[in-house]
């Protein structure tokens, strides 16, 4: 063993590398899964790092937003669709086995993030005329006691244009339901199950699409310089971060294997303030 | 008088180093010996046997480095301890150096210096290895090494923006293995194990359908692998290595038995198994109490030093992870620590038994 094992660690160093190399050539061979033109809104810019000279975009998507002011309703990811995808929901969804909904364990699924699609528009012509502060349904109360959350008036038109509109556990199923690629982007996500009590209503069973992964999407150098000077020395220190007017546009296609990549960047010109 | 050999089966630097532990007792005791007067050798025979006593400690030492005195044996713990430190630091610098510079190199060359990053260390650990019995030094650079592909894996995903994949576990617990067999390196065996075990725990979470990142929160996969680690103690590749079995068997212990913890108090969080959560919880209450003992009795019988010290240990947090279960939520609280105390001292009773038996074993 002393004498080949060194060889063979090496050789599964040189192996491990060359399996990620075709993995990646795979992914990025024949046609795209999807390729989408999204913004600064949809790609959040890092803070420069003192310790850390690559540069990842963060991506952001907005969970489907309630239809109105009071409305606390699953929406579409609701208890049939957290079954679809391996939930066991079959107890009684009462106070009684909160608990249990509580304790179950996320889940790897597969989501459809859609830009500027028909629930975006939705949302939008239903969103309130004046901008406003984060809502305790959708950032714990804790968070904005303690300031982590952001009490300002937020302007929904720049937040993230992706929303997730569809989850199942067959990524070629929900290809098949969004079949639009140049809209549609089809990513792994972990999936978690919520138990909303719903004061003073029956309460109800709720899914929340927590991450996509990859959840950074990395920068090769060709284009990390367009970036570098757009980017800030600290990073905000409250949540959500304060919004801005997208700065540049990134296009981004993904692969066979539902990865993606950039593909190009560019900046925009500054607009006037809204 | 005669050479000194070895002896008996092969030498190992465990038995090298008993043997040398042996003569340092003998010949204490035979000085206590000869102060009270209970026996005194011819002048020229103890001479023989200082002369043949240093032959040996000379050889042994030549070989594996032993430590002949008290001192030795202190400054090679602090040895250990400092090659532990070592080993994180560097490993911790390589990786932060990496990430201060790889901004600055082109995707090629971010890839080409994280495939040879890793196999140049392994080029080290082999010169220090050659070099040095001790292998202080190649313990160091083989978690340094380990480290290095931990961190090449880690990163090529990163830059191809690969989704998170339970096979990168299996890589790394393979190549800690492997340099681990190569030079005898039981910490790197350890992280070998772990990150096997943390690779079955993945896969059985990927087939189930939960996030990898919950994945060590359901543990029973850990019960098959700990039983494989133990099994795994008694190939005749790992007896021949001084302090294979013994890694195995302890790892082999902590898996089978602390999620038992986890598993019997909090059943409805823990475990995939469908089943009522009070048949579930039942079943793994059994299975911590028959499996603790188990391990006691058993690591008694065979002198697995080890597994008696884990399974003791396990079975104290469990005996008492219990009661706050069963107990604290109607019991009067003074009663509570009252019984507590009571079992604490029951505890005490049953451990001072096993302590004279295994000292008689």
């Amino acid at each position: 063993m002393r004498r080949y094992g060194p060889w063979l660690a090496a050789a599964l160093v040189v192996a491990s590398n060359f399996a990620a190399w075709r993995v990646a050539a795979l992914n990025r061979s024949g046609e795209p899964e999807a390729v989408l033109v999204l913004t600064e809104r949809e790609l959040r810019l890092p803070a420069r790092q003192t310790e850390n000279t690559a540069l990842a975009l963060w991506l952001v998507f907005e969970p489907p937003r309630q239809a109105g002011e009071g409305v606390r309703e699953p929406g579409w990811f609701g208890r049939a669709k957290l079954e679809s995808i391996g939930f066991d929901c079959s107890r009684p969804v009462t106070a009684e086995h909160a608990q249990y909904y509580r304790s179950r364990p996320p889940r790897s699924a597969y989501v459809a993030l859609e830009y500027e699609g028909a629930l975006w528009l939705k949302q939008m012509e239903q969103a309130p005329r004046k901008p406003q502060p984060p809502s305790s349904f959708t950032v714990p109360e804790s968070a904005i006691q303690n300031g982590v959350a952001r009490v300002a008036p937020r302007d929904p038109f720049l937040d993230s244009h992706l929303v997730a509109i569809d989850v199942d556990g067959n990524p070629a199923a929900l290809r098949a339901r969004h079949p639009d690629r140049r809209t549609v982007a089809i990513m792994e996500a972990t999936v978690a199950l919520q138990y909303v009590s719903n004061a003073g209503q029956p309460p109800f069973l709720r899914g929340r699409v927590t991450s996509v992964l990859p959840a950074a999407i990395n920068v090769p150098r060709e284009w990390r310089g367009v970036l570098e000077g757009l980017q800030s020395d600290v990073e905000p220190g409250t949540w959500p971060p304060p919004q801005r007017e997208p700065r540049f546009r990134v296009t981004v296609t993904w692969g066979k294997r539902l990865e993606p990549w950039i593909t190009n960047v560019e900046l925009l010109a500054p607009k006037p303030a809204r | 008088m005669a050479e000194p050999t070895s002896g008996g089966p092969a030498l190992t630097k465990a038995r090298a180093q008993q043997r040398a532990d042996q003569i340092g007792a003998f010949a204490s005791e035979l000085g206590e010996l000869e102060r009270e007067g209970a026996l005194r050798l011819e002048p020229g025979d103890r001479a023989r046997i200082d002369a043949y006593h240093a032959r040996v400690l000379e050889r042994l030492a030549g070989i594996f480095d032993v430590d002949s005195t008290e001192r030795q044996r202190r400054m090679s713990l602090g040895m250990r301890i400092a090659s532990l430190i070592g080993a994180v630091t560097l490993s911790a610098a390589v990786v932060l150096f990496f990430y201060r510079v790889w901004g600055l190199l082109a995707t090629t060359a971010q890839l080409a210096v994280l495939t040879v990053a890793p196999v140049a260390l392994l080029g080290a650990v082999d010169i220090a290895a050659r070099r040095e019995k001790t292998l202080y030094i190649a313990s160091i650079l083989a978690i340094t090494a380990t480290a290095a592909f931990i961190l090449d894996v880690s990163v090529v995903g990163v830059i191809y923006n690969m989704r998170p994949s339970p096979f990168a576990f299996a890589l790394w617990g393979a190549f800690a293995l492997v340099v681990a067999y190569a030079y005898g390196l039981r910490l790197l065996l350890a992280g070998g194990i772990a990150m096997s075990m943390l690779f079955l725990c993945m896969i059985a979470a990927r087939a189930a359908g939960v996030e990898l990142g919950a994945s060590i929160a359901r543990p029973e996969p850990l019960l098959l692998a700990g039983a494989l680690a133990f099994a795994a103690s008694f190939l005749s590749a790992n007896r021949r290595r001084a302090g294979f079995p013994e890694t195995w068997r302890l790892a082999g212990s902590v898996a089978i038995l602390l999620p038992l913890i986890f598993l019997s108090t909090w059943s409805g969080v823990f475990s995939y198994l469908p089943w009522p959560e009070g048949v579930v919880g039942a079943m793994y209450d059994v299975a911590g109490f028959v499996l603790g003992a188990a391990g006691i009795w058993f690591g008694i019988r065979a002198g697995w030093r080890e597994v008696v010290q884990a399974a003791t240990a396990f079975l104290v947090i469990f005996v008492f992870a219990k009661c706050f279960d069963w107990w604290w939520a109607w019991m009067p609280r003074y009663l509570f620590f009252l019984l507590l105390g009571g079992l604490a001292v029951a505890v005490l009773i049953v451990l001072g038994r096993l302590r004279s038996r295994q000292r008689r074993v």
